[in-house]
């Protein structure tokens, strides 16, 4: 009897194992941490996706199997988004936002342009459009250095804004919370 | 006798010295109108509206054949490799060669460029220029219309030294062979054409130099023939004294009368070559060059449009004439006498091929630009017409419409069809009429019916927006309803079977577009949070607070649910529909850019449930039948819509890179029979196949649970049961209560301990 409640246990143990993994969301989870994307510098640059990268975001993904990307920008967006910094340290906020613009109606769903966007938008004060464009940029991406960037500029889109509690929410989300 | 004749004498010497008086002042009169109406800005010009440009890079989901469609709608023109010049395309085998035409684009300008454009399989390869891989490149946008004022002058202006140097020199053979040698009068030419004449007995020859015709149209239209011979002859005298040959030559060019389209005025070689041959002045051969040279002795009487035979002749006479002047050679001479006249065709003339479009940007300008500096400035203005897109709507409405006719026995059917992009909201095709280039009734922009159950994703979306209250898989009653209304009468809504389906998830509500369940739904949600959630969604105006609202009792028109969907498919965010990214004076300086601006999003995680439950009554619901003509690999979210009785039908849907909305119904509102599921869904589709829809991506937002759901009871289950649906849930609202085939998690355990 009691041999057989220990039998009982083991299964229902390691059926609450599987269950577990069963109701958690399926695909992989991301793995941490992303590629290397140079920090928070404007411009910075992702690497340019190699061979053994092939999913860029622009192939279409069978609708069965979700995304399991890590990053990979199409190089002409990241030339775009190169060029945009160049533009804006040269003081063309305009036309870096062109530019910017250009880049995301290539590649509509690459997270790197709409946050650089932005950031333009925010250096501009224009809080508004640069927090709509920050959680548009953080919708199209995983949760990595780009999200937390976003998030970060969210928290200081709020403190702007004398939102304390909301700026620490976003701070929170940037830590991963 | 003295007396008299000294008086007659005196008389004489003061008549004629107020004569001489009057012509002074006659002449400083005119004078003056010459150098201020010829000196500035010499001509209103209307603004000239531009296509977004194509955009060619590496990856591009672009093949041979669409780059071959766009090129020739650009008006490029095929040759063998070695005559590749400015506006001429090569092609071998899976390599497109170009050279492209310089444009000065709203960010800067571009200078022609010489590229090679490799394909394979999924598009283009590769973009190299000489050996250099290019990551980036524009082809110049099309021309798509301009605004001139209405029985106006149109005109597109060219600088003598960028025109083909056989036009000015063939001109002035043709016309005027002394015009560099006379004074702005040529008395030769006028005793020439006076015998001429004489013999002849009529007027068959003008003594008219080329300055004396400028002046006949430039400053003297609307004069009376008495005082015209006059003021002509002294105002091209003044004209010859204040301007270099040159100048007047150029300004020649740009006013000639060449031809008329409607009612518009084809004014100077510039605008002429593109309405004759579809492409700019530079790129004229030399018997394209001839034609227009003959056509200004009689611009509708040498048409060659209307008489090719006649435009042929005067032709080969101006040919001939070039040739023993040596202004061509030989062989040049053989060769464009012997080519027949071809013209583009009216059907190409990009002008007037997008009416309905160009009738949007116009609407969108006048808000920010009076109308006579639209007509007047020469100001470009760029937009965000996708001429392939374009191409795709005109014809899948035109054959859709003849096809659901010839099936089921109807007639008379019209449409309208709106693409926009996902990315922005900008306006990538807009169609008014079946007819393709009907300028009447724009029925995209004008043409107010109600949506039907197109609305009811937002019905949906305002109860999910109530996480904790609603899920996707949350029972509804569809069941029937009674409402007794302010004005007394009742309002009893049926389903489209006419049956009652019992408790549904809320989500079947939705993908099998049942009334019943979305009435009873929105009235628990609340009519006011419905409204709320359009606003949200960007709607501006006033939305009656009426039940029927929530079956699309409301009227829109195409565009303005076009505005609704594209918030939908942008994942939660209001965005202006626009048709307009910048606008440029002439001489190229940015007057304003238009730049992507998005509303306050909803809430993205309520929005993307939405989006699964468009995407199942795409796949599985009432909107499935896309899949008829689309790669069933593709995720698609789409709706249909039925108005009462079956007068109007709706489809609007979208991916991850176009939304759109199409509608088909009679213009007078009579019944169509048709469903938005057997109308506006086949055209629908058709029109995005063609357009190169792309579906959604497969990235799972964060935020979500992917749980699988037992599709009898629709609570949680797992592999046990029979059938599951993995249904999305946002965090921290998945059911407590789990499905009796569930044989997983705690009631594993509880079996266990049973």
């Amino acid at each position: 009897m009691a041999l057989i409640n220990l039998q009982r246990c083991l299964i229902m143990a390691a059926a609450l194992l599987l269950s577990a993994c069963a109701v958690s969301p399926d695909g992989p989870v991301w793995p941490y941490p992303e590629p290397p994307q140079g920090g928070g510098d404007w411009g910075s640059q992702a690497p340019q996706p190699g061979p053994q990268q092939p999913d860029q975001p622009d192939t279409p993904q069978s609708p069965q199997e979700p995304a399991s990307e890590s990053i990979s920008h199409h190089p002409t967006v990241l030339a775009l988004v190169d060029q945009a910094a160049d533009e804006r340290s040269a003081g063309d906020l305009d036309r870096a936002a062109g530019t910017l613009e250009r880049a995301i109606r290539i590649v509509n769903d690459d997270p790197l342009p709409w946050l650089r966007l932005a950031e333009l938008r925010y250096e501009q004060g224009n809080l508004i459009q640069s927090e709509n464009l920050a959680r548009r940029s953080i919708s199209y991406a995983q949760p990595g250095p780009l999200t937390r960037q976003a998030w970060l500029l969210i928290a200081d889109i709020k403190q702007l804004q004398g939102d304390e509690a909301a700026a620490r929410e976003a701070e929170n989300k940037a830590r991963g919370g | 006798m003295s007396k008299f004749a000294s008086l007659t004498l005196k008389l004489a010497l003061v008549l004629g010295c107020l004569a001489l008086l009057s012509l002074t002042a006659y002449t400083l009169v005119l004078d003056q109108q010459i150098r201020s109406s010829f000196a500035g800005a010499r001509w209103a010009l209307p603004a000239q509206i531009y296509a977004a440009p194509l955009e060619l890079y590496p990856g591009l989901a672009l093949s041979k054949y669409q780059l071959i469609e766009e090129l020739e709608r650009l008006g490029y023109r095929r040759h063998p490799r070695a005559q590749l010049t400015q506006g001429r395309y090569s092609q071998q085998r899976d390599q497109i060669e170009i050279q492209t035409r310089p444009f000065v684009f709203s960010d800067g300008p571009q200078a022609s460029r010489r590229l090679l454009l490799e394909f394979g399989p999924r598009g283009l390869n590769k973009v190299l220029e000489g050996d250099q891989p290019v990551s980036l490149v524009r082809l110049d946008p099309l021309l798509i219309g301009s605004i001139y004022p209405r029985h106006g002058e149109d005109r597109v202006l060219v600088n003598l030294a960028e025109v083909p140097a056989l036009l000015p020199h063939g001109l002035v053979q043709t016309e005027d062979q002394r015009f560099y040698r006379h004074f702005g009068l040529d008395p030769r030419a006028i005793v020439r054409a006076a015998v001429v004449n004489i013999r002849a007995g009529r007027v068959v020859q003008g003594g008219s130099t080329l300055t004396q015709q400028l002046v006949k149209n430039f400053f003297l239209h609307n004069q009376r023939q008495f005082s015209r011979k006059f003021s002509e002859a002294i105002l091209s005298l003044l004209l010859e004294v204040h301007y270099d040959k040159n100048a007047i030559l150029e300004a020649y060019l740009n006013e000639v009368y060449l031809g008329q389209d409607g009612q518009r005025a084809i004014h100077g070689f510039g605008l002429a070559s593109e309405f004759y041959f579809h492409k700019p002045l530079a790129e004229l051969g030399v018997a394209e060059i001839a034609t227009l040279v003959g056509m200004v002795k009689g611009p509708s009487y040498y048409n060659p449009r209307r008489h090719p035979a006649r435009a042929r002749e005067r032709r080969n006479l101006v040919l001939a004439q070039w040739r023993d002047a040596q202004l061509i050679d030989e062989q040049a001479f053989t060769a464009a006498q012997a080519s027949e006249v071809t013209t583009s065709g009216q059907r190409r003339n990009a002008n007037r091929r997008y009416p309905a479009f160009v009738q949007q940007v116009h609407r969108e300008l006048a808000r920010d630009y009076p109308d006579d500096v639209l007509t007047a400035e020469g100001l470009r203005i760029y937009t965000s017409l996708a001429p392939h897109v374009q191409a795709a709507a005109e014809n899948a409405v035109a054959e859709g419409l003849d096809s659901i006719e010839a099936s089921r026995g109807l007639s008379s059917l019209q449409a309208a069809a709106v693409v926009a992009s996902v990315t922005d909201g900008s306006i990538l095709a807009l169609v008014g009429s079946r007819k393709p280039g009907d300028g009447g009734f724009n029925r995209a922009l004008d043409a107010r019916r109600p949506i039907g159950s197109t609305i009811k994703p937002v019905v949906y979306l305002a109860a999910l927006q109530q996480s904790q209250r609603y899920q996707l898989t949350t029972p509804i009653a569809d069941q029937a309803i009674r409402l007794d209304m302010p004005n007394g009468s009742v309002w009893e809504p049926q389903n489209y079977d006419k049956q009652e389906h019992g408790e549904v998830p809320l989500f079947e509500g939705l993908t099998q577009s049942y009334n019943l369940a979305t009435v009873n739904l929105g009235l628990q949600v609340g009519l006011p949070e419905v409204i709320e959630t359009l606003h949200g969604l960007g709607v501006e105006d006033e939305v009656p607070e009426l039940p029927s609202l929530l079956l699309g009792a409301w009227d829109r028109s195409p565009l303005q649910l076009t505005q609704i969907y594209a918030a939908l498919a942008s994942g939660g965010y209001a965005q202006k529909l626009i048709s307009i990214r910048a606008v440029q004076t002439r001489e190229g300086q940015l007057v304003k850019r238009y730049p992507l601006e998005l509303g306050d999003p909803l809430p993205a995680d309520a929005v993307s449930l939405l989006n699964w439950a468009m995407q199942q009554a795409a796949r599985n619901g009432t909107g499935r039948g896309i899949y008829r003509q689309l790669d069933p690999a593709l995720q698609i979210a789409g709706k249909t819509g039925t108005s009462d009785d079956l007068r109007d039908s709706w489809f609007a849907g979208f991916g991850s890179n176009y939304l759109g909305v199409v509608w088909v119904g009679h213009d007078d509102n009579d019944v169509t029979q048709l469903t938005g599921a057997t109308g506006a869904l086949p055209v629908w589709s058709r029109m995005m196949r063609m357009a190169g829809l792309q579906g959604q991506s497969g990235r799972r937002q964060s935020g979500l649970e992917w749980v699988p759901v037992d599709t009898e009871t629709w609570l949680p289950g797992d592999d046990n049961c029979r059938d599951v649906l993995r249904v999305p849930y946002i965090a921290g609202t998945v059911p407590q209560e789990q499905a009796p085939c569930a044989r997983s998690g705690w009631n594993k355990f509880l079996d266990i301990w049973r």
